[in-house]
């Protein structure tokens, strides 16, 4: 019973502590709103990039050419020692007929009276491949390396290049956030620290009157602890609320804008997106939140 | 004689601060239930360190302390709370939280042990009537004089209901008719059973009252009388011009010790 009112007790003095320790408690909930915030701007960037990489992957291919004089009993056995091969996920035959349909169909669709001119040859005669989809772009090179290797194959074509900068793209922009958001959060917790420091100067003679009382430590203490998980709570409540607001908004508006890119600008739903943000914002607040306000009771208040 | 039960008990309590200063040496002290006892001495002759032996502020270096029953001498820290919940305490400056007013004040100690807030209207008004300044409910701190103040300060101590009070020179800051009074108002709450303490360096009051001394000089048992006068050798003069120094760093650490 006495710790349940104590509870609750705590709650509402945690509360007071904040209205009258105004300034720095804005201070504090406006830190924690920034770090969350580019938080989330860097989470939305490294997932979409992930995203986009990932759906990329699944396109991009290797192709694998064979010798001028090969037969078609060791094309079919390239392809099933391909298809053994653990770090590939799919395997696709082309045969020279399909590519140069494909070609037609890319390069003289609008115009059709230039394939006129190569009449019923197939300029892409001796060109049957095998269009080869990796498990993971990063290991292609492996994988590239490999194939050439094998009896028969002429030439590998493959286009890691884009697959390639987006994935150190995405590393590099982990590290920079991170980084960021470390010395943020190594901020929030000093600065809620010295909020709840101010706090507890300020009460000095209160608190020794309560002791003086007898009053436990989880009731001189309990105030100070809810206080820094409130403003850790509002400091983590802000920025999600304006960055569901602004993800939608730039989803739209890119998606408008470039229009044409929409093949490769595919965005993660704000749903998805915040299923994960949200409770990783909340744990992170109110755990600095609570990280801050820890460290300075044990520091003051201890006897 | 068969002995009363004993509220408070000292076996040898010797207590060494850190610094290397001795301020109590080999005490022995017995004090019974519903006693009332004054404890005398000049500056520096370790009252206040007996108080804070009393409230578990500090430990003493050698020896047993019993109240009310129970061992405190190694007492754990969570213990300790319990411990001051059965004391009630007032002090010289009084102690009461300048922002907020009378009946909050007192309130504040009943909150501080959890009652519930439906029954601590009841409780406050009628322990501000027995200290008569039921009138100053809503008036703050620095309204009031200085006796109102302490009678406050006593309110809170005894708001709880703690079976024994201890007044750290309780009339240091307030004039003599007003000191009286506030003796007076302490010898009707031991006649209603509460043990009372009064820690004091005044003659006038203790040669008044008439009743049990326990004389402490540098740390160690003087005298321990009934009906006693107390008679300081030190000059009042000499015994301030020591305080100054010594006291300051005392009232440190009393601070300190509760933060």
């Amino acid at each position: 019973m006495e710790k349940i009112y104590t509870l609750f007790y705590s709650i509402g003095q945690g509360m007071k502590n904040i209205k009258r320790n105004r300034m720095f408690s804005i201070t504090s909930i406006i830190t924690i709103t920034a770090s969350l915030f580019l938080f989330g701007i860097f989470y939305f960037l490294t997932s979409n990039v992930q995203y986009m990489v990932h759906n990329m992957e699944k396109s991009v291919s290797v192709s694998v050419f064979f010798e001028d004089t090969i037969s078609e009993e060791q094309i079919q056995q390239i392809g099933a020692a391909l298809k053994r091969r653990t770090d590939v996920k799919k395997v696709e035959y082309i045969s020279a007929e399909q590519a140069w349909e494909h070609v037609k169909k890319d390069m003289f669709e609008d115009n059709p009276e230039l394939i006129e001119t190569f009449s019923e040859d197939n300029p892409l005669a001796n060109s049957s491949s095998y269009e080869v989809y990796i498990k993971d772009v990063s290991k292609q090179a492996r994988l590239v390396k490999a194939i050439k290797q094998m009896e028969g194959v002429r030439k590998v074509n493959s286009s890691d290049e884009t697959a390639k900068a987006l994935t150190n793209f995405n590393r590099l922009l982990s590290v920079i956030s991170l980084t960021i958001i470390a010395i943020l959060i190594a901020v929030a917790v000093f600065l809620i620290s010295t909020t709840i420091t101010v706090g507890i100067t300020v009460r000095k003679e209160e608190i020794a009157i309560m002791r003086l009382i007898g009053a436990t430590d989880f009731f001189v203490q309990g105030p100070f602890i809810v206080e820094g998980i409130i403003i850790g709570l509002i400091g983590s409540l802000i920025p999600l609320g304006v960055l569901a607001i602004l993800y939608a908004q730039i989803i739209k508006r890119v998606n408008h804008a470039f229009a044409s890119l929409s093949q490769w600008l595919v965005f993660l739903s704000v749903k998805s997106e915040f299923s994960i943000l949200v409770p990783v914002c909340l744990g992170i607040g109110v755990g600095i939140g609570l990280l801050g306000s820890c460290i300075t009771v044990q520091k003051h208040l201890r006897v | 004689m068969e002995k009363k039960a004993s509220i408070v008990s000292l076996e040898d309590v010797t207590m060494t601060y850190p610094s290397g200063v001795q301020a109590i040496k080999d005490l022995s002290i017995d004090i019974a239930k519903g006693e009332f006892v004054f404890i005398v001495g000049a500056s520096g002759s370790g009252k206040s360190t007996l108080v804070k032996l009393l409230l578990c502020e500090v430990k003493p270096t050698s020896g047993k302390i019993i109240v009310n029953g129970k061992n405190i001498t190694y007492l754990k820290h969570k213990q300790v709370a319990a411990h001051r919940r059965r004391i009630g305490c007032v002090f010289q400056d009084f102690r009461l939280l300048k922002d907020r007013n009378v009946f909050e004040n007192v309130a504040f100690a009943q909150k501080v042990v959890g009652v519930q807030n439906r029954l601590v209207g009841k409780n406050v008004r009628r322990i501000l009537s027995l200290v008569g300044v039921s009138e100053k409910e809503k008036t703050f701190p620095r309204e009031l004089s200085g006796g109102q103040q302490q009678r406050v300060a006593l309110a809170r101590a005894l708001v709880n209901q703690p079976t024994l009070l201890i007044a750290d020179e309780p009339t240091g800051n307030l004039d003599p008719k007003t000191s009286m009074e506030i003796m007076h108002l302490l010898e009707d709450i031991n006649a209603q059973g509460t043990t009372v303490i009064v820690v004091t360096h005044d003659n006038e009051i203790v040669n008044q009252l008439q009743k049990r001394v326990i004389y402490l000089k540098e740390g160690q048992l003087h005298s321990d009388e009934e009906n006693a006068k107390y008679v300081e050798d030190l000059s009042i003069e000499s015994a301030h011009l020591s305080q100054g120094a010594f006291e300051s760093q005392e009232d440190d650490e009393i601070w300190g010790g509760l933060r």
